[in-house]
């Protein structure tokens, strides 16, 4: 179990952390207008009537974002309410035309759910999912262009966003990033939502408290907004500090929104307006409820895609992979389609696991040591996954030794050859032929006279000096497993 | 059940905008009054009565009308920033312009 | 010229098919209507230029064989129906220089079935009020006057100005909308047929919302037959707007002079309180009287929640209005009044834009729907609300129809303003019910007070039972007889 505590001079402190993950909807169009979604644009070209909130317009729902919220939920093991509601949220701000904000208050489309997370000991820890919602994305204000204006583009007005609602039940900060990972992950496998913190396709609010242990939590404050998996930790370590020592001096912890300043790595007060805001939720009268049939759910349930967990098991079952090995390869949405195309055009191998982890440990660690150097994705790779199946079938038939293979694979990155090309011309081929390593091995030992004395008098380690004059002499093309066979044999090593 | 002057200056704010102040006491014994009148709803039993949000739903009984509508996911729409802009009151590189917000 | 303009559709459309006379010779004299009667102010805005162009237009496909159903009607449109290009202002300051850059379903529809607006008219602000007295372009006036008495009246509201002009034969039919009764109700007060359809039957798309769960667009006639053929071309589904009906409607001119014998007649005993006006109740006996006489069967009813439509009316109302105002900003369009902050620019806006009722009504919608208040309040009266409808759903079973009075008196004086406001609200006590139960239902002129004032009774159905209504209408419309012109005295 990891201790997630912190203790200072005056005890234990526990960490509570709940969080509030909006999420764009990946659609072509917008929740309830024909708008097109869209990252970049000028100002107010993606905006339709409806999001402008002119007068007499009225909202029709996209079917595609209902359908992402059901997936979504899915994946997130939680119930689909085949009865939900869109509820108006009141309030005034210059990016929300209509001076409210259709969302869903009282019947959200999907309940109660989880989301596994892999702690560091290699345990799992399950964290709650309240409920998730639809509701529409705001427009941008924008307020350092104009000395006294802010300029308001609706682009975004009208976007569909999923809010995900975790239960508190994360203690640490490595606990929330881990969890905003994965959930991006299962986000972007799904393609229910490009999930890009960057781009603004999904942000957090974490609401962080502090309590002793056994006690009942203590206020929260609510952090917003905040736009990176970093920023997340470094905002709760900041928080949990600023509240702790707080408490220590006596003082309490106002019930309030902050936010996080990258800048200066710490959490301020957003200047408060008012008391606790009052958005009078009413069921929107321009829609209907939602009602969806269990034919529905379970069509969409059969046919999610395989999701991360799920790949992670079958990567161990079929290819015999450990956790940590299959952990590593579906991090991303890329690189299992990499390593399996790998595995796939490795099919003459008789050990299939054999292949398989051969295929890991080269795609973890060669090709990823020369993807990051270069700053390379995956999908970027010089080297396709046929190229590199055919240099590793190339290490099984022994034509070339693992250590070799890193040279081959080193000049197929920069010249684009083909793995047995580069090694009938740099005359790379592994030597195999027993009689030749034999005559090696001989002329070795015969020109380490007191090596060999020291050896035989117990120095067993001086083995390794043979193999290594061997690779030496052969430009390490010798055959290792049969360079260390003859060795034995003429050392009479049993 | 009361209205005092305090409710209508929240519910003022709430609503951003303000009654003449010489209205605002004389507003507040209206209310109150027309509040007094609403309260005779009480005497309706609605034990077990699921609000009535729109005559919709009782008409889908009728029309098998079942779930809000949905729309096809295809852009239909946008595209028109000169219509959008058209009545702007005040405008500026294709956006609309406030009095500057400070966060 | 007056005579074309006091033409119902029917004939005019005989004769300009026969080519005995123009469009554009009928538009001609519907203009020069609206200029005699320009001190009605039932008009906000006139289109000549537009509706001669159109008449034209719609000239050449007469003359090309090729006349659409509504060819030429010379229609006026309340102002709280968008038109694109057209200054569109729910008789509010906030939206004085409003251009919409679209146009409402319903509005399109009718156009595209030959229809020509002549202009939009007058209304209470953003629909709230039943007499136009609120609307920042001032009231409009009831062509009608009491015997002997020159004071100016009422046309009532909030579709007053739609109401009057098609009284005062300078609109062949109007488009109004009703959210609390606001077709019906000044159309009674008027001497004209008024109908508010099935909630859902026609869109609500590019109407300026007041309730979103009551408001319904309907056709302002002279007469039953020519509000059957407005409504054909109004109704029918409209994938824009969610609230809207997929239902194929009928030819409801097939329903004129379909017989009546038989059929039950609901009068709800709620609807005669003690204190009802006593030729309000002598004309609903007599129209009970003309029914019978059709051979209909009158059956006594009871709607028991009735009394409490109202308060409940009152909640729901102003709730969905104070959200769907909120739009109104000074941001994006209408009325800008510049303020040092945001906040400062919203409540100057605002405060200067809206007027009097208007901000009532959305204070109160505010604090029903505020904290603490939602569930007592708004939750409460949605839930009175279904109780309400079961009535009707009741009743139904037992009748085919509902007759009622349309309003609790005859159009009162201009400056008569009604200040208390539980009396104010009181006035809308026959209309509220159906708007609550989205149900359908239509105003038809039965006689004269001794006033000489119209005086209107309604029938109610049940839901997409429209043709039911213009059924019993055109019997009543028939027995009646009912001279518009001889009280008008044009």
């Amino acid at each position: 179990m990891i201790n997630t505590l912190i203790t200072t001079a005056t005890g234990d402190w526990e960490v509570v952390i709940g969080l509030e993950v909006h999420t764009q909807v990946k659609s072509k169009s917008k929740l309830f207008s024909g708008a097109a979604t869209s990252f970049a644009a000028e100002p107010n070209a993606k905006v339709s009537f409806v999001d402008a909130a002119m007068p007499g317009m009225l909202p029709v729902l996209n079917e595609v974002c209902l359908e992402q919220a059901v997936k979504t939920g899915l994946a997130l093991n939680a119930k689909i309410n085949l009865h939900s509601v869109f509820d108006r949220k009141n309030y005034f701000y210059a990016d929300l035309p209509q001076g409210y904000q259709i969302s869903q208050f009282y019947h959200p489309i999907v309940g109660e759910g989880y989301l596994d997370i892999d702690l560091e000991d290699d345990t799992s820890k399950r964290i709650g999912i309240e409920r998730i919602h639809l509701e529409q994305d705001a427009g941008k204000s924008i307020h350092d262009v104009h000395p006294s204006k802010s300029l308001i583009d609706l682009n975004r007005c009208g976007t569909a966003l999923m809010e995900i609602v975790t239960k508190p039940d994360m203690r640490s900060a490595d606990e929330a990033m881990d969890f905003v990972k994965k959930l991006r992950l299962i986000l972007r496998y799904l393609g229910s939502s490009d999930a890009n913190m960057d781009e603004g396709s999904l942000r957090a609010d974490v609401n962080v408290s502090v309590h002793r242990p056994g006690t009942p939590f203590g206020t929260r404050a609510e952090i917003k907004n905040v736009n990176s998996i970093r920023f997340i930790g470094q905002a709760i370590d900041y928080e949990v500090n600023r509240q702790i020592t707080l408490l220590e001096s006596g003082g309490t912890i106002d019930q309030e929104t902050r936010l996080f300043d990258a800048s200066s790595n710490s959490t301020r007060s957003m200047r408060s307006k008012e008391d606790a805001p009052d958005y009078r939720y009413f069921p929107d009268p321009d829609l209907l409820p939602v009602i969806l049939t269990q034919d529905y759910v379970n069509h969409i349930k059969e046919n999610l895609p395989e999701l991360p967990g799920q790949k992670r098991e079958r990567f161990m079952r079929d290819y015999g992979l450990s956790l940590y090995d299959a952990t590593v390869l579906v991090s991303d949405m890329e690189t299992p389609l990499y390593y399996e195309s790998v595995v796939n055009h490795m099919k003459s191998w008789k050990d299939q696991k054999e292949a398989a982890k051969m295929a890991s440990n080269w795609v973890c660690g060669e090709l990823f040591a020369f993807l990051k150097e270069n700053n390379l994705s995956i999908i970027d790779s010089p080297i396709s996954s046929e190229k590199l199946a055919t240099l590793l079938n190339l290490i099984g038939e022994g034509q070339v030794s693992g250590r070799t293979a890193k040279e081959v694979f080193e000049d197929m990155w920069t010249s684009g050859k083909d793995p047995a090309a580069i090694i009938a011309e740099k005359g790379l081929v592994q030597m195999s032929d027993a009689g030749e390593l034999a005559t090696i091995v001989d002329k070795v030992l015969v020109d380490n006279p007191q090596m060999l004395e020291q050896y035989r008098s117990g120095k067993d380690k001086l083995f390794g000096f043979f193999v290594g004059q061997v690779m030496k002499v052969t430009g390490g093309k010798a055959n290792p497993q049969m360079t260390n066979d003859i060795l034995k044999e003429k050392l009479h090593v049993k | 059940m009361e209205i005092k002057k305090q409710d209508i200056l929240r519910i003022e704010r709430l609503a951003r905008l303000k009654l003449p102040a010489d209205q605002e006491q004389t507003f507040s014994e209206r209310l109150t009054k027309v509040f007094d009148w609403i309260d005779q709803l009480r005497e309706v039993d609605v034990e077990g009565v699921t609000p009535m949000v729109t005559p919709l739903i009782d008409m889908g009984v009728q029309t098998g009308v079942q779930t809000t509508p949905l729309r096809h996911d295809v852009v239909s729409d946008g595209d028109c920033r000169d219509q959008i802009m058209a009545n702007a009151p005040e405008a500026q590189h294709g956006s609309f312009t406030v009095p500057k917000v400070v966060e | 010229m007056t005579e074309l303009t006091r033409l119902t559709y029917g004939a005019l459309r005989q004769k300009l098919l026969s080519k005995s006379i123009t469009v554009k010779e009928t538009i001609e004299a519907y203009l020069h209507q609206m200029a005699q009667t320009r001190s009605l102010n039932a008009f906000v805005s006139e289109y000549a230029d537009q509706a001669l162009a159109q008449a034209e237009e719609s000239d050449r496909r007469i003359q090309s064989g090729a006349p659409r159903p509504l060819e030429g009607f010379p229609l006026a449109v309340k102002d709280n129906f968008c038109e694109e290009g057209m200054r569109t202002a729910a008789g509010s300051k906030i939206l004085e220089n409003f251009v919409p850059t679209y146009t409402s379903t319903v509005v399109k529809r009718l156009q595209e079935a030959g229809a020509i607006v002549l202009g939009k008219t007058n209304m209470d602000e953003f629909a709230m009020g039943s007499s136009t007295l609120t609307s920042h372009f001032g009231p409009s006036i009831n062509p009608w006057k009491a015997k002997g008495d020159n004071a100016d009246l009422i046309p009532g509201g909030s579709s007053g100005g739609s109401s009057a002009s098609v009284a005062a034969f300078s609109s062949l039919g109007a488009l109004g909308s009703d959210t609390g009764g606001s077709i019906r109700q000044p159309a009674a007060l008027c001497g004209i047929v008024g109908m508010k359809p099935t909630y859902g039957l026609c869109s609500r798309y590019g109407i300026i919302a007041f309730a979103s769960s009551l408001d319904q667009a309907g056709p302002l006639t002279r007469n039953v037959e020519d509000s059957a053929l407005l409504l054909r071309e109004m109704a029918g589904h409209d994938p824009k707007d969610s609230t809207s009906l997929v239902y194929e409607v009928p030819d409801y001119t097939k329903a004129l002079g379909l017989s009546i014998k038989g059929m039950k007649v609901g009068i709800p005993q709620e609807y005669r309180p003690a204190g009802l006006n006593a030729e309000i109740a002598q004309w609903w006996d007599q129209t009970i009287q003309w029914l019978k006489d059709a051979g209909a069967e009158v059956v006594d009813i009871s709607l028991p929640h009735t009394k409490y439509a109202l308060p409940a009316y009152y909640i729901i109302a102003p709730a969905e209005a104070s959200s769907n105002l909120a739009r109104y900003d000074g941001v994006r369009y209408g009325l800008r009044v510049p303020g040092g902050t945001l906040d400062d620019l919203y409540i100057k806006t605002r405060t200067e834009g809206f007027g009097d009722e208007v901000k009532r009504r959305i204070l109160i919608g505010t604090y029903v729907l505020s904290s603490g208040k939602y569930e007592d309040y708004y939750l409460r009266a949605q839930r009175v609300r279904q109780r309400v409808t079961d009535d009707f759903t009741q009743a139904y079973a037992k009748v085919d129809v509902i007759l009622a009075p349309t309003t609790a008196n005859t159009a009162f004086k201009v400056g008569e303003n009604i200040t208390d406001p539980l009396a104010m609200y009181l006035q809308d006590v026959f209309t509220v019910s159906t708007n609550l139960a989205g149900l359908p239902a239509i105003s038809v002129p039965v006689g004269l007070s001794n006033d000489g004032l119209p005086i209107g009774m309604q029938f109610i159905g049940p839901a997409l039972h429209e043709e039911r209504l213009f059924q019993f209408a055109h019997v009543v419309e028939q027995a009646a007889n009912f001279q518009l012109m001889r009280g008008v005295g044009i």
